[in-house]
Order: structure tokens, then sequence, then C-alpha cells
């Protein structure tokens, strides 16, 4: 995914062969997904609070960019940006067939 | 300054932010970002009383405001994203809320605030809330906003739908102030909805899109200024480039804009203390009004120019959004520590002063971060070590010595720094290990709201309330230590007479100071713990000065100073770096030698000699706990790290 990180036109990695549904921290830069679980490896704790945070099953969810170190990520869900660690990311899973 | 437009009396009743017993009590409940404090401000005026929660570092905001001649408590909670916790902070939210929080009256009546621009996400709140079957109110802020950006809400709308009453409330600009306040006043009357919201995923769903539909909700496109303030700032290159920008400038200017203005305080506080001399004849008096009253309260006065800067910046910072951009930029490289990119800030500042550092972890949201970062703040190398590292590195190594092309003096003083950041660090990770040994790893999330402008009152506010709460909870402790410092250092008081038969030539000042040191209580000290010292090679008179610094640690250059000045009053320096022993085993033998001098050095790095540090944490933790663990570690450190380093430079240089 490393190769993709750095694309800036908003398909760009459309045509990357991605696992569906997939983690979200495997989302591409810009290619709109839709949340569909919430709470797997070991965020299922807090995936209530990831929930409050918007990220509830059904929901469209888009990342916007990684940070220079690759970690956190800032994410568009709700209507709103949101930045999240890779630890985090992993438990949710997303598809882009929306 | 206090608005006044509501009608009602902001100017009887009890004020100074007493909180009367037995008013209607209305909580404000919230997420991060939704403009609570905002709203808490401006309905509470500057009558907010803050402390903490008991017994945990949770910040606690009450304040009164009057209307219809009754007095209303109002408390601003600590933010949350929802009612079921996964933080210390946020268990205190949820237990107060039920009324579980032992020492705490649990809220009559809740205000929600909403902001509208994520109105979709913080219906999941109000739906926790509406539950808990207390009387509610929404406050939906950013309505400006959302409108800017192209959506829209109907709030009457909003209102049928939840079935509780909702007011538009812009805080900073004060619209909507005086209908809130009317509201909270007739609490009693407030409409319940019929049903509960649900709690199933799926019909809570349906229940959010319901509420937005019958609102008529739009939300707002993505803010475009943002989006392209964004592109530059958080670009990997030039987004890294402007922030080491941003923080150079910012460590630059708590460092040097605050100097001249601590040195006016210093000045002015210094031309007091020559007024006394002058006109009170008696000099243990004079000294005692002059040296200690008057110092003591120039050393607390001292800090607040850097105090204020620093929050006048973080709030700056903050208000415009810059501070969680900086906080993504820098996660990654806290996480080390076992902290998030927020920390960062806090133990930037404590290179200035750890004192506006410890304060500004107000910015963490987490409790255990925060103890984490205080507990590590005081490690790096603060403004007050620097005198300490120039006198005793010149004493060290000669200005001459090269390591390569680069200065040794440099050079050693740049590995202090270094050893003072990676200690800080790792001191912070030991802490949080500690911590979270058996305890859930707290999940990692931070909006990015859009660039604001904001309000030159709310940033008064905060540099207000920061400086007020420093002078009035840390101002009496430094007081009182300066002057307890003083009397130990001066008493016993000699007459005349006990001096010229002692041999001290009484017109000598320096002889008389020397005296008096030599006899004081201090001394008395300073030889007491000579065999807790003594295998770092410190002798009683360095030990005065170590004692001495425990108020802070620029006194020790003072207090050396002076024992110093009274040996060769024209050259301290020299005389200092040429002490010898007075008595015991190594009577005539040099003090100052490289093992002591590099002892002394680690010494510094790590000793808590700073009790205004103490007394901050103190008041920001609201327990002795911590500034006690604190000071115990770090003294161990310093003691442990000051022996190994004595031994090691002494086998290296051949000086046992």
């Amino acid at each position: 995914m490393r190769m993709t990180s750095r694309a800036d036109g908003p398909r760009a990695a459309v045509t990357l062969p991605l696992p569906d549904p997939c983690g979200l921290e495997a989302l591409p830069i810009g290619v709109p997904a839709r949340i569909v679980d919430v709470g797997h490896r070991g965020t299922a704790p807090y995936s209530g609070r990831l929930g409050d945070l918007g990220f509830v099953t059904g929901a469209r969810i888009e990342l916007l960019r990684r940070a220079p170190l690759g970690d956190p990520a800032v994410y568009r869900v709700r209507g709103y940006d949101i930045c999240l660690r890779l630890a985090q990311a992993r438990g949710i899973r997303v598809t882009t067939t929306l | 300054m206090t608005d006044t437009s509501s009608g009602a009396d902001c100017h009887g009743g009890p004020t100074g932010g007493t909180v009367v017993t037995g008013a209607p009590r209305t909580a404000l409940v919230g997420s991060p970002n939704a403009g609570k404090t905002s709203i808490f401000n401006a309905l509470t005026g500057l009558r907010a009383k803050t402390g903490n929660y008991p017994g945990v570092t949770v910040g606690r905001s009450v304040g009164v405001f009057r209307a219809a001649g009754q007095d209303f408590i109002v408390e601003d909670l600590p933010g949350t994203y929802g009612l079921e916790p996964v933080s210390p902070d946020e268990q205190i939210v949820t237990d107060l809320l039920q009324g579980r929080l032992t020492g705490v009256e649990s809220p009559d009546a809740l205000v929600v605030v909403i902001d509208a621009t994520t109105l979709w996400r913080s219906l999941r709140l109000v739906s926790q809330v509406l539950r808990l079957h207390r009387p509610v109110c929404i406050a939906v802020t950013l309505t400006d906003e959302l409108v800017t950006r192209g959506g829209r809400l109907d709030i009457p709308g909003l209102e049928r739908a939840l079935g509780v009453p909702v007011v538009r409330v812009i805080g900073n600009r004060r619209v909507g102030i005086p209908e809130l306040r009317t509201k909270i006043a007739g609490w009693r009357s407030w409409s319940r909805p019929v049903l509960d919201p649900p709690t199933d995923p799926a019909e809570l769903e349906a229940w959010t899109e319901s509420i937005l539909l019958a609102s008529e909700y739009r939300p707002a496109q993505p803010d475009k200024t943002t989006q392209r303030i964004d592109a530059v700032l958080l670009h990997p290159v030039w987004g890294t480039a402007i922030f080491v920008a941003v923080m150079v400038a910012f460590f630059q200017i708590i460092f040097s804009f605050a100097a001249p203005l601590q040195g006016l305080v210093e000045t002015f506080f210094g031309w007091l203390a020559d007024l006394v001399d002058v006109f009170v004849p008696v000099p243990w008096l004079a000294g005692l009004l002059g040296d200690a009253i008057i110092g003591g309260v120039g050393a607390v006065v001292v800090f607040i120019p850097q105090i204020m800067l620093m929050f006048l910046l973080i709030s700056l910072l903050e208000g415009v959004g810059y501070m969680c951009r900086a906080a993504f930029l820098m996660d990654r490289i806290m996480s080390k520590a076992g902290l998030e990119g927020r920390a960062f800030v806090a133990l930037m500042s404590s290179f200035a002063c750890a004192v506006p550092g410890i304060m500004a972890t107000r910015t963490l949201p987490s409790a255990k971060d925060r103890i984490a970062t205080m507990m590590g703040a005081p490690l790096m190398t603060c403004s007050a070590r620097l005198p300490v590292y120039i006198l005793l590195i010149g004493m060290l190594v000669s200005p001459e010595s090269r390591i390569g092309p680069l200065q040794t003096q440099g050079v050693i003083m740049f590995c202090l720094y270094f050893l003072g950041a990676v200690s800080a660090m790792l001191a912070a990770w030991i802490v949080k290990t500690v911590q979270e040994r058996n305890g859930l790893l707290m999940p990692f999330y931070m909006e990015m709201p859009p660039y604001r402008v904001p309000t030159l009152r709310s940033i008064c506010l905060t540099m207000w309330d920061s400086s007020r709460a420093f002078l009035r909870k840390c101002g009496t402790i430094v007081m009182l230590t300066t002057i307890v410092l003083w009397l130990l250092l001066n008493f016993p008081l000699h007459s005349t007479a006990e001096l010229t038969a002692s041999g001290v030539d009484v017109t000598d000042e320096g002889a008389v100071t020397s005296f008096v040191m030599d006899h004081s209580a201090a001394a008395s000290i300073g030889r007491a713990v000579e065999p807790v010292f003594a295998p770092l090679g410190f002798d009683w008179r360095v030990n005065i000065g170590v004692v001495a610094s425990l108020s802070a640690r620029e006194t020790f250059v003072a207090t050396l100073g002076q024992i110093a000045a009274a040996d060769d009053p024209d050259n301290p320096s020299a005389a200092l770096a040429a002490m010898t022993y007075t008595d015991g085993g190594h009577a005539g033998e040099r003090v100052f030698t490289a093992p002591t001098i590099a002892a002394l050095l680690v010494f510094f790095v790590y000793a808590l000699q700073c009790m205004s540090t103490v007394s901050v944490m103190k008041r920001e933790t609201g327990t002795w706990k911590w500034p006690a663990i604190a000071f115990g570690y770090m003294f161990v450190l310093a003691w442990g790290s000051a022996w190994v380093v004595h031994g090691i430079v002494a086998l290296a240089t051949g000086t046992a």
C-alpha cells in the first residue's frame, strides 16, 4: 500500500486489486468506501466509542491523507474529519463497492 | 466586560465564583470541539471556579450566573464523544451524570452542546443523554459556519423531532446566550421526549436519519480554505518544515521574548528591595522585607511573562486549529514514548521552563498522558539550569579546548540538553507503561476541525485564567519556600560585637555575609547532609548551594558566588575554582575537581530542584502524590547518576 499512499489523484488506485472487504488501514487515499463492520483486532472493547465517532456499519468513509511517517491518518466520515492510528483503523472493515 | 445584555442581574449575588448550595445545577455535556467552554465562559463571565474532581487529575470548572433573581450553578464537564467511558476522564462524566460520584452533587438539568457541522455524529451523544431521563436542553453551535459551508438546519424542526428544547448559540459572539440563560432558569418546565431513543444499532441509525430529515438537515460541504491550507501544512515535506519553523518560533518567543520582560520584573523587585535597604535601618528587618518577602513575591511574578506568552501562543495555535495538525505530524514520534502528538508542545515548552510546560499538559485529553508528560517535563533542560551549566562547564574545560572543529564547552552543553530530553521521554514512557500495566490501551482519535479565526476575547480569557490560577495556587508555596530559605541562610543573627569578637571586619560586607552564612542554619544543614553528598565530592558549602537551589536552580550560582566572594571579592570565579576543603580528611584539597564538577552537572540534569515545579504539579494533579513521586525519583536518579559519573570521571582523569 505504500506505493499508493502518495497518490494524489482521487481515483488513482482503484485499479489495484484489493481484498473486498478490506481493513480501513489498507484503503487508498481518495477512494470512497463504506464501513461493513467495526470492532476487529482488539478494538472490540471500544467499538462503541468508534461508533460515537461516526464509524458505524453503513457509513460512507474516505481516507484523506496519512502523516509523513505513515501513521496516523485522517478520514472523512459523517461529514467531518477525524484522525485515527493504524491500530484503530485495523479494527474497521470497509468495502469499496458502494 | 461581562455581558449585561440578558437583562438579568450579573453583578448581584455571591461573586468571585463562590458556589451556593441549594441553587439548581446545570451541567454542560458535549464533545471536545463543540464549543462547550466558550458557552460556559459566556454564561458565567469571569466568575468560574476551577479545581479538580476529588482524587483525580481531571480539571473541573464550576460557575454561577443570576437570572430571574435566582442563582444558577453551571458546570463545564470534560469533553466526551459518548457516555460509555474509555478513559478515567470520561468515567468522571458518566459517574457524575448518574450521580455516582462521591463528594460531587449530580446535576438537576443537562445542556448538550452540539456542533451543527457534525450534527450527524453528535446525535448519538444526544441519544445517550436522553436515555438518562433528566431534563435536557440542546444548544446548537456553529450554525453560522454550517450556512457558509452550504449546509442548513431548521432549529424548530430539530426541536419538534427531538422533543426537547433547542437553542441556537454562538458562544464567542454571544448570540443566543441570553436565551440560553432564560431556558436554564426555566429548567423545570422543559419538554421531555415521549419515547426513549433506541439502543439497537440499526434502529438508532434509523432514528438519527429521521431526526436529520425532520430538521431539514443538509450537511456542510468540506471547507475549501481548510483543504488548501492542509495541502501545505500537512504535506510530508513542507508540512514538516513549517512545523519545525513554528516550534522554533514558539520556543524563541517564550525563551527570548519573555527574558527582557522577566528582566524588567527582576529590576523592579530589585529596586523595591533597594528602597527597603535605604528606608529600613534595622539590617535583619531590611533583609527579611527586601530579600525574603519582596524577593519571594518577585520569584513568583517573574514567571508571569512566560506563562502569559505561552498561553497566548497555545490558545492561538489551538484556536486557529494548528495544534491538532502539529499533533498529527508528531504523533508517530511521541507514540514511541507512549504519548500522543499533543504532548509534544508541553515537553517543548519545558525547555523554557517546566512550570508553563506542566500547565500546557491541560491540552491533553487523557489523564494518564497528562501525568506521564508531567513526570517527564522537569527533566527537559529549563532556562534556570543554563546559568548553572555555564558556570560549571566554564570551570570544567577551558573555552579554547576543542573536540575536532567543535568547542568542547558547546559539545558538553549539547550533551546535557540531549541527556535531559532523552531522559524526559524515557521517564514519560516508564510512567505510562506502569500506569497501563493492567488497563485497556487508550484508543487514539483526534478531530481535525476546519481552520477558524479565534476571538480576541477567548484568547485573553485563557491567558488571564492561567496566570490567575498560577498566582493563586502556586504563589503562596513559592513565596513560603523563598522566605524559609532566606531565614535558614541568615539566622541565627549575629551582633556587631559578636562579629568583631570572631575576628570579622564588620565594614567588609562580603566577610560579614560569609560569616553569617558559615554559621547559619543552612550551614548546619549543609554539614548535616555532608555524608549524603560526600560520595559525589560535594563539600558542605556546595551543599548549601544545593539546598538553596531547592527554591530555584539559578540561586545555586548566586549562593556559590556569595560564598566565594568572601575569599576574593574581586574575582569570585577564580576563588571558586581554587576553593579547598576547610576540614575533614580532604582538608586543603580542591573542592571543584573534574569529577565533582561533572557530578554536579549530572545532578542538576536530574534533580527536581524547583519548588515552583513541585507546586504547579500539585495544582494540576490536585494531590501531593505526584509531586512527591517526581521529587523522590528525580533525587534518586540525580544522586545515582552523579555518583556513577563522579566515579567514571575520577577513573578517567586519575583523580580519585
